[in-house]
């Protein structure tokens, strides 16, 4: 009977520490924007109906790329909301995301450059982000719309990056299997 | 001529003259009350006034229709008419309380916050104020007001330069007469914070867990800039959803729902530098997911000429009200998914079926 207890509670023991390790796992994927609009957040909901934990912050701190991250992903829109509902200035966030990408590329991460908004969210600032971000890309992922004036076809043939166009943001859960899955983190 | 024939001809300069005293003085803050005929969902009316006690009685005062379950869950605010002019919203607003049953949780509905606005035309003439519609019980009329409460109920002249209480400036002092730059309201300010004050005490009091402000912007499409004879880009804001930033994620979760069922939404969130807007003011003061939705209506493209409001071939009431029911319906899913709290709403017609049978047969 005494024994019986004693084994009980090292199984719940056990099970206490299982549990906290999979509540408290840190995620092989860290997930940020460049311009501050709010399509970070729709790839988030994305990922996060395909069951993909992310760490998110839309203004991450560079120093929150840890050992634990395989992956970054980045995705582009530029919005002066944004950019001003977190405080900064478009040259603060260019700085931000540079030293973001720095950081990623000594610590050998792959890079997702993603751009979800489409037509409506191409333009000057937009463009300043998509210009400092896509060259560090293993992988461009954009949704249709963003590639009128054939930026991303340039792209994939002047830098020989992988470019995917996507249908709708609904379908982007696809090529995010595909390419995460051949990156080994999904 | 006669004595007799100069009494008569002064007589009749004088009821002339009359009438037109009475006619001009009717054709300005004219007392309206928005024609909304109320469905089975409808457990209880009250007024915005039961927030704001001053708006009692005046044009100002809007009917506010409860849809309660009875049972716990969440509780959502739908504002319609903030501004009378954008017309899919007053009437996505109408056909939820003519239609909708609530089975678990709360609906509250103000189908036209703007009465006042509601009571004079729109000021760019370019739409008639009133729009024939042939609803279930036959002819009917739907509203078609002013962006801006009426002057005349604002009881005071237009400022050089609208001032928010935070100290924010816009240029244009008309402003200072539109709701959705006067949030969070004053209990004591002018008539129309007094009504976006109204709506911050209902949030209040009825513990509103999350609120939906219909509008409606200019179309995306391109047009000829008379000014310069350049082409020019359309409205940037049609077809979106506005969230406060603590609302993003359910905002963002939303709009792929609706992708899902083939309504193309782009989401966004509030500017904090830009005061007074209900999604960015309702949710920063208060526990309420607070956000706002754009439809594309043809009647607000400053380029028109004679713009169809009701059935626009690319933009029409139908289209926009389906996606503005479907934004209520799909908002409502999400935040049970995420909280627990549920809002079940039963016989709200769908976008398929508003395309298939029209407006009108949703209106009673």
């Amino acid at each position: 009977m005494y024994k019986n207890k004693i084994f009980r509670l090292i199984l719940s023991f056990l099970f206490a520490i299982l549990f906290c390790h999979a509540a408290f796992a840190a995620s092989n994927i860290a997930l940020t924007s460049a311009g501050q609009s709010p399509d970070a957040m729709m790839v988030k909901v994305v990922l996060k109906k395909m069951d993909v934990e992310v760490d998110f912050d839309s203004a991450m701190d560079p120093a929150a790329i840890k050992d634990n991250h395989k992956v970054l992903i980045v995705v582009v829109g530029g919005s002066s909301k944004g950019l001003g509902a977190a405080g900064i200035d478009q040259d603060q966030e260019k700085a931000r995301i540079e030293e973001i990408l720095k950081i990623a590329n000594e610590k050998g991460l792959k890079i997702l450059v993603m751009h979800v908004g489409g037509a409506s969210r191409r333009g000057t600032l937009s463009d300043l982000f998509l210009d400092t971000v896509v060259p560090h890309a293993d992988y461009v992922i954009y949704v249709k719309g963003a590639n009128e004036d054939g930026y991303f076809t340039k792209v994939s043939e002047e830098k020989k990056i992988p470019v995917e166009e996507s249908e709708t943001i609904r379908a982007l859960d696809e090529h995010l299997k595909k390419v995460l899955g051949e990156w080994g983190v999904i | 001529m006669s004595v007799l024939k100069m009494k008569t001809l002064t007589r009749k300069l004088v009821v002339a003259f009359v009438m037109l005293l009475l006619v001009s003085s009717k054709s300005h803050a004219a007392f309206f009350r928005p024609d909304v005929r109320p469905g089975y969902g409808v457990t209880s009316q009250g007024w915005l006034s039961d927030y704001c006690e001053s708006l009692r009685g005046t044009n100002l005062d809007t009917p506010v229709f409860f849809l309660d379950s009875g049972k716990s869950g969440a509780s959502a605010l739908v504002l319609g008419g903030t501004h009378p002019r954008e017309l899919a919203g007053v009437t996505s607003a109408t056909m939820l309380v003519e239609n909708c049953e609530v089975k678990v949780g709360r609906l509250v509905v103000i189908p036209c916050l703007n009465v006042s606005g509601m009571s004079i035309p729109d000021q760019n003439g370019k739409v008639p104020h009133f729009l024939p519609i042939e609803s279930r019980s036959g002819l009917r009329y739907l509203p078609y007001g002013d962006r801006y409460v009426d002057i005349q109920d604002q009881g005071q002249p237009d400022p050089e330069k609208f001032q928010h209480f935070s100290g924010y400036e816009i240029d244009d002092g008309a402003e200072s007469r539109n709701i959705n730059r006067n949030y969070p309201g004053k209990k004591d300010g002018t008539p129309t914070a007094q009504v976006a004050f109204g709506v911050m005490e209902l949030i209040r009091k009825e513990k509103i867990n999350f609120s939906i402000d219909l509008h409606e912007s200019g179309t995306p499409d391109y047009f000829i800039d008379r000014k310069n004879g350049e082409v020019s880009p359309g409205s940037r804001l049609a077809y979106m959803l506005v969230c406060n930033p603590k609302a993003l994620e359910i905002g963002a979760e939303t709009v792929l729902a609706l992708e899902e069922k083939g309504i193309s939404l782009k989401v966004d969130q509030s500017n904090p530098e830009f005061r007074g807007l209900s999604h960015l003011e309702i949710g920063n003061a208060t526990d309420c997911l607070s956000f706002l939705s754009e439809t594309p209506n043809p009647g607000q493209d400053t380029w028109r000429e004679a713009p169809d409001v009701l059935f626009d071939h690319d933009y029409p009431l139908k289209m926009r009200v389906g996606i503005c029911v479907e934004v209520v319906k799909s908002l409502a899913d999400i935040y049970g998914e995420t909280t627990g709290k549920k809002l079940v709403m039963e016989n709200v017609p769908s976008y398929e079926e508003l395309q298939e049978k029209d407006v009108g047969a949703f209106l009673n």
